[in-house]
């Protein structure tokens, strides 16, 4: 038997990145389709269980739309079983539905059996189960246990830190995890193992990445993760050293970055640079608008330019920029900036940021 | 700093060029394209390196201008000395990149690795822009034109720029750009914009903040409504399965009902046959035997003879008796009727014969009577003479024996006319031919009017005989004509033609009538013997009752007799066969009908008039029917107990009926409540992300406010540390450069031969006469050389140690040859503590032996 492991939907989320008005619709729309699509990969896959881990819902509260959408959907499929676990943000007010099909968790254990030899159990997060939580796990060792809980790895105990060492030897085969928004997974003890599915689409330039999830062959207890994200978003610092102007700066990120048209990337410009500017970003923007579904650049260039030399010619300039680098006035930054604007307004130029 | 020696590999054009350089000046006097700049600009590179260049750029500078084309190491190395040791640059360069080039430098001999890339910055403190500006000299930069003011020049040197373009416009650049993020005045620029919007939006926020905290109220609301309609929709469904449940049982009692009516229908049946049914074999048998019954009772109507035949057979009875003829007397009479048709034949055959149209028409012509012979002949002879009398005309003269006088005439002329012609010619010969002329006019004349006489005595006398032979042929032609026209004869044409005619007609009509009276005696004869032939046939057909008056007919009267009898004979056959025939029916009719009437009674079947047929077939289509009602009622039987059993009808309810047209009303009512409350969660929540997004655009706008101060205060910073180092610039430089250039103001009087000195303003000021006048005024060559001081001025203020060597690029070339000399005499002075490496094309330039 195959099981889905997915957590952290976040229904109701936005893009957290500066995107266009349009595309930020687009975007939502994207992130609320996404359990959908995850149901229909199910579907064509005869998976009949579905685990979600907690942050099906992007807020305590959430929208009648996002509510009506996924239990709908639950509705929709009557054969197959969601396991629905609560996290850190939608511990509030999420469930409203008793479905035939929907298995739903609390603040102490909740056990569901399937088959003869298989138990999925599951505890919310909350400030009253702390530390009883790990003491009060009763696995039968015969079976095969998949336990879900939602929190980060931690070394102690708090509401949304789950501490591994203390579910050693419980018996749990399969941990499944929901709160960390990218794939990982490690070793509980020499039976079990635990695995962060990742969230279903990646919501800002945070969330980078290939996100989907994971699929548990029950017969063996193996898993493995499926790509699934219908946009990956990428953060990809690019060095510009070798460019002498934003044309070129964009012509070395655009060899630099391979992603597909539908990704969503941004662009850490790195490295020194003999040229200014500060309006960089805007032209290497410009230039890489059409590289992908959106692009973002950030400027972490460090300028190289010879201040020490300037400072030694004898002319307004160097003298400019003797009085600046004297200054106690001004961190090293507004200096840099400073000296920059000064420059750029003795050799004529009109936009000096 | 002074210059040993450089050896060049290859730069530009120079290639493999050691040279040495000498103490104080060290000319190089050659002509252009020798590579005097090129030596320059390698002194340069040396020093401070060549940027390197992109293959797409415009602009590739001195890498790309003095790399050689021909091969070899791009560079070479240079020896000089400073601060008391000696340097040895070994430099080569890339072709584009400075990340290929090679650099050494030795000091006394042992590396020395602390200048970095620009060794010229390290020894000098000048980069190589300001190392170009002060130390590289040319003609362009020794020249004061009028309008310099050695003011604008030390900004020009040291700045690298006019002064009017450098400080005055940066700093107004950086005012305008500091006005655009915040007016001078009033609340224009991008922060005081940005602080509205983020006014606007903390507004709008704290307005969409106050609109989203209904959104929990909606959802209880909303969840309120939902049970609401839950429990009516629950209500309704209950309704719904009582009135379902209602309409069941009342299906139920329908089809007990119809099993009730097909069992007292089939009880009716069961009345109404007290002995049961008998078995299908019986019945069909006693059908068959009641159909036969059936048959022969048609039969025997049948065979009745009809009244019509009756009456027929009666009348013939009647008419013929024991007078029936036989076929002889039928025979005669035939042949009777056949002689009279032979006989009509003959005489209608005479009679269309006699019928002719000539006749009639001749008939109409001899109405009056037929002309007899005599007058006959007597008018053939009137048409013979006239015939003669045509034929006896006389011939009149002929017209061509008529005497002529115009042939008299012409020729009398045709002489005259000669005679005249020939006068004037020859005169005798002319009066002779003239007077011949006359005397044949005359002769002539003469004879003509005898012959015209005796033509005209003639003619008369003709004339008069054929008048009496035309009235004779017309008093003829009358005669014949009147008697033609006695006859009904209009003779138009010629009247001896119209006789004849007239004639042969009298011909014909005599033989015509001779033949219609020879038939007419015939047809006479002939009818004599039709008569007798019907009077015999009268006789005949009279024994008979026939009568033939008034008829012509008889052969068809001969015909229906012969029908009339074969019918009477037919009848009296048939009546007999008939009778013997219906005694058989009789019998078996008896005998079918005691076996049925047995039957009948047996079952109690009542027979209506004696039809067995429709008594049976009554009994078949009763028992047929009962077996049919039978089938369904058992059908109904099943499916009403089937039925109860499929809607599990146990029980009938017992409960009212639940009020569902309340339910619906309530129903109705809390669904439109729940539209619009949808409706009104759909807006909050929109305007919940709404109210996110103005919180985000309030974070960005909040943290891009701070970056606008931030670069507005960037901005004032640069625009005062600007100002600060201008005033630094001119504290530092001009006082120092003034006093200096006072030192070699002394050179200068020698050079020009006035007082020069340069006041705190950097003004120079010319004593000429006991009069101190401007720069304005000094000649040209009296300037460059005022330049050239105030450079060297510069240079001992801006390089506190060891002074620089000069490197000048024939910068007199401006100069007539009196200031050259000058300027040359001033260059000697001044290379005697520094090395000057001076560069010119002309001899006329070059510093001569009388000089030093």
């Amino acid at each position: 038997m195959k099981i889905i492991h997915s957590a952290d939907l976040h229904l109701g989320s936005e893009f957290k990145g500066k995107l266009t008005s349009d595309k930020s619709i687009i975007r939502r729309d994207e992130l609320r389709r996404s359990f959908t699509r995850l149901i229909g990969y199910a579907r064509e896959n005869s998976i009949l269980h579905i685990i979600l881990s907690g942050d099906v819902f992007d807020r305590n509260e959430p929208f009648k739309k996002d509510k009506e959408l996924f239990y709908d959907a639950l509705r929709a499929n009557p054969d197959i079983t969601f396991y629905y676990l609560r996290g850190n943000h939608d511990i509030g007010n999420s469930y409203s539905e008793n479905m035939e099909n929907l298995r739903l968790f609390g603040d102490e254990w909740v056990y569901y059996s399937i088959g003869d030899d298989l138990t999925i159990c599951g505890i919310e997060p909350s400030d009253n189960n702390t530390s009883s939580r790990y003491s009060a796990l009763e696995l039968n060792k015969d079976r095969k246990n998949i336990v879900m809980m939602h929190g980060y790895i931690s070394d102690t105990a708090t509401r949304d830190g789950i501490v591994i060492k203390k579910l050693k030897d419980k018996g749990i085969d399969y941990l499944a995890l929901g709160h960390i928004h990218s794939y990982s997974s490690g070793k509980i003890d020499a039976r079990g193992r635990y695995v962060y599915s990742g969230c279903l689409e990646g919501r800002g330039f945070d969330e980078t990445g290939i996100k989907g999830f994971t699929v548990i062959d029950t017969d063996d207890m193996s898993d493995s993760f499926v790509p699934f994200s219908q946009r990956t978003v990428f953060d990809i610092p690019v060095d510009i050293t070798d460019s002498g102007n934003a044309y070129e700066a964009y012509e070395i990120v655009r060899k630099s970055v391979k992603i597909r048209s539908d990704d969503i990337l941004r662009v850490t410009l790195e490295g020194e640079i003999a040229y200014d500017d500060d309006s960089l970003c805007g032209d290497v923007l410009n230039y890489s608008g059409n590289l992908c579904f959106f692009v973002d650049i950030v400027d972490k260039t460090k300028k190289n330019y010879d201040v020490e030399a300037i400072s030694k010619d004898l002319s307004l300039s160097g003298e400019f920029v003797r009085t600046v680098l004297e200054s106690k006035d001004y961190t090293d930054e507004d200096k840099r900036r400073i000296i920059n604007i000064g420059l750029k307004a003795l050799r004529g130029e009109r936009s000096l940021i | 700093m002074k210059l040993i020696s450089c050896h060049i590999e290859n730069f530009g054009n120079l290639s493999l060029r050691d040279i040495s350089f000498t103490d104080g000046i060290y000319t190089v006097c050659e002509h252009n394209g020798y590579g005097k700049t090129t030596l320059a600009s390698f002194l340069k590179a040396m020093l401070y390196g060549m940027s390197g260049y992109k293959s797409n750029s415009k602009d590739r500078g001195d890498r790309a201008h003095f790399y050689p084309q021909n091969g070899g190491k791009f560079g070479g190395n240079l020896i000089f000395t400073y601060g008391g040791s000696e340097y040895r640059i070994e430099r080569f360069f890339g072709k584009t990149s400075e990340k290929d080039d090679s650099l050494f430098m030795y000091r006394d001999n042992k590396e020395y690795d602390r200048q970095g890339k620009k060794p010229g910055v390290c020894l000098f403190g000048v980069d190589k822009e300001a190392f170009e500006r002060i130390i590289y000299i040319t003609s362009d930069e020794i020249t004061l034109s009028s309008s310099d003011s050695i003011r604008a020049k030390l900004q020009s040197v040291i700045g690298g720029y006019s002064e009017g373009e450098g400080f005055s416009a940066a700093l107004k650049t950086i005012t305008e750009e500091e006005k655009e993020y915040k007016a001078a005045r009033g609340n224009g620029g991008k922060i005081s914009d940005l602080s509205n919007r983020i006014a606007s939006l903390r507004a709008q926020i704290a307005d969409k903040t106050s609109e989203c905290s209904r959104r929990s109220d909606y959802y209880k609301e909303s969840e309120n409504v939902k049970s609401c309609i839950e429990k009516l929709e629950k209500e309704h469904k209950n309704a719904a399965y009582l009135a379902k449940l209602r309409g069941e049982w009342e299906t139920y009692d329908a089809l007990v009902a119809s099993c009730k009516e097909y069992e007292e229908k089939l009880s009716s049946y069961d009345e109404k046959y007290p002995f049961g049914y008998p078995d299908d074999s019986i019945t069909e048998d006693m059908e068959s035997k009641a159909n036969e019954l059936h048959n022969f009772s048609i039969n025997l109507k049948n065979k009745a003879f009809s009244a019509e035949k009756q009456t027929k057979l009666a009348e013939f009875q009647r008419k013929y008796g024991n007078t029936l003829p036989d076929d002889s007397s039928l025979g005669e009479i035939q042949s009777n009727i056949n002689s009279r048709s032979q006989k009509r034949s003959e005489i209608n055959i005479y009679n269309s014969g006699k019928a002719s149209g000539r006749f009639e028409e001749l008939s109409t012509v001899f109405s009056r009577g037929i002309p007899d012979d005599d007058m006959l002949l007597k008018i053939q002879l009137d048409a013979d003479e006239l015939v003669k009398l045509r034929s006896s005309q006389q011939p009149l003269n002929k017209q061509s024996d008529k005497p002529n006088i115009s042939n008299i005439l012409i020729i009398s002329a045709v002489l005259l006319v000669i005679g005249a012609v020939l006068s004037f010619v020859l005169l005798p010969l002319g009066i002779a031919v003239l007077a011949a002329a006359v005397a044949f006019f005359a002769i002539r004349m003469v004879s003509y009017s005898s012959a015209k006489k005796k033509y005209e005595n003639e003619e008369e006398t003709a004339r008069s005989a054929e008048q009496n032979r035309i009235n004779a042929i017309n008093s003829g032609e009358s005669v014949i004509k009147a008697f033609l026209v006695s006859y009904n004869c209009h003779a138009s044409g010629d009247v001896v033609l119209e006789y004849g005619l007239f004639k042969k007609d009298v011909a014909e009509y005599k033989e015509l009538k001779k033949n219609i009276e020879e038939k007419d005696s015939i047809i006479k004869k002939a009818d004599e013997e039709l008569s007798d032939l019907k009077n015999k046939l009268g006789v005949l057909f009279d024994k008979y009752g026939i009568s033939i008056n008034g008829r012509e007919d008889y052969q068809t009267l001969y015909n229906n007799l012969v029908a009339e009898i074969t019918e009477y004979k037919g009848l009296m056959k048939d009546k007999e066969a008939l009778e013997k025939d219906a005694a058989e029916l009789q019998q078996k009719i008896s005998e079918l009908t005691s076996t049925l009437c047995n039957f009948t009674e047996k079952y109690k079947i009542t027979v209506l008039g004696g039809d067995y047929q429709k008594a049976i077939a009554q009994l078949k289509s009763d028992k047929g029917a009962r077996a049919l009602l039978e089938n369904v009622r058992l059908g109904k039987k099943k499916e009403t107990e089937e039925y109860k059993a499929e809607k599990n009808l146990i029980s009938r309810p017992d409960s009212d009926m639940p009020d569902i047209d309340r339910i619906n009303r309530e129903l109705s009512e809390k669904r439109l409540e729940q539209t619009r409350l949808e409706s009104a969660i759909n807006e909050v929540e929109n305007a919940t992300v709404e109210l996110e997004e103005k919180q985000n655009e309030l974070k960005d706008a909040e943290c891009l406010l701070g970056e606008l101060k931030h670069n507005h205060k960037l901005l004032d910073a640069a625009q005062k540390c600007l100002t600060r180092a201008d005033e630094n610039l001119r504290t530092k430089y001009i006082s120092p450069i003034s006093d200096a250039f006072k030192k070699y103001a002394i050179q200068l009087e020698k050079a020009i031969g006035e007082t020069v000195s340069m006041d705190d303003k950097l003004s120079v000021k010319v004593e000429r006469s006991g009069v101190l006048i401007s720069e304005e005024s000094l000649s040209k060559g009296e300037k460059c050389i005022c330049m050239l001081c105030f450079r060297l001025a510069l240079i001992d203020n801006m390089f506190e140690g060891e002074k620089p060597l000069l490197i000048l690029d024939d910068p007199f070339t401006a100069l007539d040859q009196s200031h050259i000399e000058r300027a040359l005499q001033t260059l000697l002075m001044l290379a005697k503590d520094r090395q000057i490496i001076y560069f010119t094309c002309h001899e006329s330039r070059v510093i001569n032996s009388y000089m030093k």
